[in-house]
């Protein structure tokens, strides 16, 4: 084996009070791609930091980083010797894309900065260089982005900017730190490729820090998984996956999975990972189709109506009457721009949707698809431009006082983010009970309720008397479930409620979401970017772009035969474990 | 501490940034507030000390003591009339906190409702009303309004505290406004929605004890800048009016013994120094003990 | 361009406010202006013989209206405390103010740009420390404390400069540096304080910033990167808050004026003020108000200038 071209030894990073990463050894052959995963607050980004010299002022690293070429331990340099290192023989690319680039200079320029910094190109040859590499990185039009601020350009088109200036020199390591997370699926795909493709062009080393199993599949051939600042188990990506040796590493691939579920039709957690019989089931049970089994309660598999005896009932006796009927609806804003001008922005093109009781309804789309003014107008949040939205007897107008309260005791939402949807200066006992508040439910009553309510999303009665801050995200989620579900309402919106959570923790909510709409025989409509996630939890499904909904029918049909060429693009992009080991 | 934010999130920040232990700069902002406390603790006990008890009385003639020294009877000596600078300085501590109390109350009894209101409606001309108005009041600096009052109603603490407030009033609604569209953004405010809480209610229950922080800050800093505008005021002559003590006029009759009393000028100037130090030192140290995460633009 | 015309029209709109509220303010007056004129013993007659000579009988729109009109010419009208016309003592006036105001504000940047700098890179250190330190203490004085601890050392004291006075340049370009230069550091000590804790903030805010980071991946050192990417960025809020302290410093100057009389704005404010001369309060006020007015326009421009975001959404 040739001489490694990264080698890590005993590398420890900690604060002045605690270690975050404990000592730590691997090594990078040239040319090797090797992933890096773990949940948050692993240490893998401090890791790679580390490795850079980019660590902040107030973490120390010890331990020896040594990069084949280079004389002694590139840790015990001195910042200008490692400054000269880096953007010429080791690179990064980091998550957030938006934030990455200098607002007030143009992007060619920031390219053609990295040469000239190293002497590679100077003057109008660098610039031309930085035409070349934008357009390597498929810019279209490079010569005109080449002009761009970065504000000017998508957070999708940013990312490749930042690997063209990574790949400028040419170096022999590239670092990228999740860097697609922050991107939608489509582009995190292109991106991926785009990855690939340079980095075997190059013959250059990688590696490659992300949470997502799917894209570590897809981009390495070898992966380290890190958990609590210890690297718990290394192996190929095959050995990883299909037999994963640690607890950890078993419950991650377990929790990941959202075609695996248990025998009452729940994802795998950490917990139950034992049970988890392994990515390989499907080598030999690839065809089964998954969606609409694991939320049926009762063996009705077989049955026409597929969401279970609650929904069958209500929707034979209602005579198959839609809960949620939305018809043309459309929204309009207008944006001002100055004093004068101002344009307008179709954010709804004509909406048709409806959810018959008991209905399970995923809606996916990507970020500036629509998803979230649909759900804001179907709970009377905002007035739709034309169109109407009835949900039960109620037609939804934010003008109607009366009907907006008879609406929301029917229906009630769960929010993406766990850390701004809970009001930091209440209780959790005030934060569950202020639904009620409105309804003039006594105070006692309220804590009675919060109460139950608290104890039906896993939480122990002492949360209470508790704050938001004191709370993990996945806990603050349950919070907010319990406030959706205080006022015993017959439809749940979940507006992305697991996108923001850790994978371990997302499968413990989604259980627990899929447990309540069966004990409380919910209506659900569940807003998600994630195929997977819908494809797991929903009876049916409707997909958004640009405004409109492009395809709408049964969960697996729609993804096993999508009808659109949007949502073929998107199936194909989304990744999975399954789809990465088998290609 | 970077944490894998998954797509369409802009969250995730929270909890692990609680890693970071609170080093020197930490302990720095301890600092800070202690000793803005410190400070203002100490013109506050002065201006209340001074209704019971000071050290002489405070309009006492005394010919033979004209323009002392510094000695036991007279600390900080005495002035030109032979009255005790001590005790002058005790009862103009009363002034500036008065000053300050009324100026502060009148811009934040009025800023921060303005500010909340223009920041709550969806009446684009109602935000844009307030904030022209506010604007307009902008091109009116404190100290000017303050001579104009003093122009237009006579010279007086009376005028000079409503000039200097409403001159602050649109910092007020600046720093409220800025901090309720913050507050507006957040998905509890949608939650408080769809749990068909009034707008009124959402005011008073999740909008102002968030942007309570940022309302306290600025109330420091406008409080300290309404003691200086107060000195500069009566140091012009057009503040508050003889007999009441207080420190810009000191400092102003100071000025014809600078060659043979500098202290005449050195005392009440310290004393201007330590309530404006003392009460943004107070802002500084507020600023990082409160809510962290919500910051408005100053 | 549209949003430059909008921005224009915004300000013109502003400054016609301002006339019509410093128009109004002036006649709240208990009384009326034509009896503060003439005085505590005046007779009936004498009030109604200046309200005719000064038009004030006449409706209030219209003496408004022929107040502006007036300033759109260049005429601020004659003080009925004086009978001169308040045009040159506008004129007179102003140059000295803006000459103290000018110069403070630039001895102030070159103070607090490096000072700031300074002190956000040597955070945590005690130099920083007790940069910062100093400059909190800087900001708690108040500008006619520094004009007067001045005074005492270099006028009384060492006697290198005067200690009150103006000397126009025509007359020798010494005699006037050395009567200007007491007043531009009391100004400007302050003021240099004041941006440099503007200027570390600014600084540290921007150390925080991932495209920071990204210099460094690209090669740069802290230092590099932050002198190449880190102070273009810094330079936007700092020139915002220049602009508004600009605008504080003209108001600041009115108090600097009176410790060391010169004849600049504030002076001629301060005295029509204790003349009741309330037509000449009512010019020298707008004309204060109207450069604050303009100092915030061109500080919006030059922000359009600094940053392309600003410049693209307009």
């Amino acid at each position: 084996m040739t001489d490694p071209l990264l080698t890590v030894r005993d590398l420890t990073i900690s604060t002045a009070s605690r270690t975050l990463v404990h000592p730590l050894d691997f090594a990078i052959a040239p040319g090797e791609r090797v992933g890096l995963i773990g949940e948050s607050g692993s240490g893998k980004s401090l890791t790679s930091s580390a490795i850079m010299g980019l660590l902040p002022s107030e973490l120390t690293a010890q331990g020896e980083v040594a990069l084949a070429g280079e004389s002694g331990n590139l840790l015990s340099r001195s910042e200008k010797a490692v400054a000269g290192l880096r953007g010429s023989r080791m690179s990064m690319v980091f998550q957030e894309p938006m934030s990455a680039l200098n607002p007030l200079m143009r992007v060619g320029d920031q390219v053609a900065e990295v040469m000239r910094l190293h002497r590679t190109a100077a003057g109008d040859a660098a610039t031309k260089r930085a035409i070349e590499l934008l357009d390597q990185v498929h810019l279209p039009d490079p010569a005109a982005a080449a002009r761009a601020f970065p504000h000017q350009l998508s957070g999708g088109q940013r990312q490749r900017i930042m690997l063209a200036i990574a790949l400028a020199n040419s170096p022999d390591l590239l670092i990228c730190d999740e860097p697609t997370t922050a991107l939608d699926v489509t582009v995190q795909s292109a991106v991926l490729d785009l990855i690939d493709e340079q980095v075997t062009a190059r013959g250059a080393g990688l590696l490659f820090i992300t949470h997502d199993l799917a894209v570590v599949a897809r981009v390495c051939e070898r992966v380290m998984v890190m958990n609590a600042g210890r690297v718990v188990e290394t192996g190929t990506v095959d050995e990883i996956f299909t037999a994963p040796q640690h607890e950890y590493t078993r419950g991650l691939l377990a929790a990941s999975d959202l075609t695996a579920t248990d025998a009452r039709g729940r994802l795998y957690t950490i917990a139950t990972a034992g049970q988890y019989p392994g990515t390989d089931r499907h080598a030999t049970a690839a065809e089964v189709p998954v969606a609409s089994e694991p939320a049926t309660p009762e063996p009705v598999a077989s049955e026409p109506a597929p969401s279970g005896s609650v929904a069958s009932e209500s929707a034979t006796a209602s005579g198959e009457v839609d809960l949620i009927e939305m018809s043309g609806v459309v929204k309009n804003f207008t944006r001002r721009a100055g004093l004068f001008r101002s344009h307008r922005v179709e954010a709804l093109k004509g909406i048709d949707l409806s959810v018959r009781a008991g209905g399970r309804m995923g809606i996916v789309g990507e970020s500036g698809s629509g998803k979230s003014t649909l759900l804001s107008i179907l709970s009377g949040l905002e007035t739709p431009t034309a169109g109407t939205v009835r949900v039960g007897d109620v037609v939804v107008d934010p003008g109607d006082q009366s009907g907006l309260t008879a609406m929301r005791r029917d229906l009630q939402i769960v929010f993406q983010d766990p850390y701004a949807s809970l009001d930091p200066r209440m209780s959790v006992a005030e934060i569950i009970g202020e639904p009620l508040r409105s309804m003039q439910v006594d105070r006692a009553e309220r804590l009675d309720r919060a109460e139950e309510m608290v104890e039906a999303v896993g939480l122990g009665p002492d949360a209470l008397t508790r704050f938001p801050h004191q709370f993990s995200g996945g806990q603050r989620q349950r919070i907010s479930i319990a406030r959706a579900l205080v006022t015993r309402p017959r439809i749940l919106v979940a507006d992305e409620p697991v996108s923001a959570l850790d994978v371990s923790v997302r499968a413990q909510v989604l259980n627990l979401l899929a447990d309540l709409v069966d004990d409380y025989s919910l209506t659900l409509v569940f807003v998600s970017h994630d195929l997977g996630v819908v494809r797991h939890l929903c009876s049916d499904v409707a997909v958004m772009r640009s405004g409109e909904i492009v395809e709408q029918g049964r969960t697996d049909q729609v993804y096993d035969q999508p009808a659109h060429e949007y949502t073929r693009a998107l199936v194909a992009a989304s990744p999975t474990i399954h789809a990465a080991l088998s290609a | 501490m970077t944490t894998p934010a998954p797509p369409d999130s802009t969250a995730s920040t929270g909890a692990p940034a609680a890693d970071v232990p609170r080093t020197r700069s930490g302990r720095a902002t301890e600092l800070t507030f202690v000793v803005g406390l410190v400070l203002v603790g100490i013109v506050v006990v002065l201006a209340l000390v001074s209704f019971v008890w000071t050290p002489h009385p405070p309009t006492q003639p005394d010919a033979a003591g004209r323009l002392e020294g510094m000695s036991a009877a007279h600390p900080f000596g005495t002035d030109r009339y032979g009255r005790d600078t001590l005790t002058w300085i005790m009862l103009g501590a009363r002034v500036t906190l008065l000053v300050g109390i009324v100026a502060v109350g009148i811009a934040m009894l009025i800023g921060v409702p303005l500010g909340v209101l223009a920041g709550m409606t969806r009446a684009r001309w109602l935000s844009g009303l307030i904030m022209r108005g506010n604007d307009l009041l902008l091109a009116f600096p404190a100290l000017l309004l303050a001579i104009v009052f003093s122009a237009v109603f006579g010279p007086g603490t009376g005028p000079a505290m409503a000039a200097l407030g409403i001159a602050a009033i649109p910092a007020f609604a600046r720093v409220a406004r800025s901090g309720t569209l913050q507050i507006m953004g957040r998905e509890y405010i949608a939650a408080a929605r769809t749990a068909n809480r009034t707008p009124l209610q959402i005011a008073i229950q999740h909008v102002v004890p968030n942007i309570a922080g940022l309302i306290i800050v600025q109330a420091s800093v406008t409080f300290a800048l309404s003691v200086l505008a107060e000195a500069g005021l009566s140091f012009l002559g057009l503040g508050t009016q003889p007999p009441t003590p207080s420190w810009g006029r000191m400092l102003q009759e100071s000025q014809q013994f600078l060659g043979s009393r500098p202290e005449l000028a050195i005392w009440p100037g310290l004393f201007i120094a330590i309530a404006v130090l003392g009460f943004n030192l107070l802002g500084d140290g507020l600023r990082d003990r409160l809510d962290p995460t919500l910051r408005g633009r100053s | 361009m549209r949003a430059l015309a909008s921005r224009l029209l915004q300000f013109v709109l502003t400054v016609w406010a301002a006339t019509v509220a410093v128009f109004a303010l002036m006649q709240i007056l208990p009384g009326n202006a034509a009896q503060v004129a003439a005085g505590m013993s005046a007779t009936a007659e004498d009030v109604a013989r200046i309200e005719q000579e000064f038009g004030l009988d006449r409706p209030l729109i219209v003496q408004y209206g022929d107040w502006v009109t007036g300033m759109l010419q260049g005429d601020f009208g004659t003080s009925y405390v004086t009978d001169a016309p308040i045009t040159p003592l506008v004129l007179n006036s102003i140059q000295v103010t803006l000459i103290l105001v000018v110069s403070a504000m630039v001895l102030a940047l070159l103070i607090a740009v490096p000072l700031g700098t300074l002190a956000a890179l040597l955070r945590g250190r005690s130099l920083g420390a007790v940069l910062s330190g100093l400059s909190q203490v800087g900001v708690a004085v108040p500008n006619f404390l520094a004009a007067i601890l001045l005074v005492m050392v270099f006028s009384l004291g060492l006697g290198w400069f005067p200690s009150s006075g103006w000397q126009a340049p025509i007359f020798g370009i010494g005699g006037f540096l050395s009567h200007l230069i007491l007043p531009v550091f009391s100004l400007a000590l302050v003021q240099g304080a004041i941006l440099t804790r503007y200027v570390r903030s600014a600084v540290l805010e921007i150390m925080r910033e991932d495209y920071l980071r990204t210099a460094r991946a690209k090669g740069r050192t802290s230092a590099s990167a932050l002198a190449v990417h880190g102070l273009r960025n810094a330079a936007i809020p700092v020139v915002t808050v220049a602009g508004v302290q600009l605008a504080t410093l003209l108001i600041g100057a009115v108090v600097i004026e009176q410790v060391f009389v010169l004849p600049g704005m504030g002076s001629e404010l301060v005295r029509a003020v204790e003349n009741r001369d309330l037509l000449a309060v009512q010019a020298i006020v707008m004309v204060l108000v109207f450069l604050v007015l303009a100092l915030n326009l061109i500080i919006d421009l030059l922000y359009t200038l600094l940053d392309p975001r600003v410049r693209n959404a307009a």
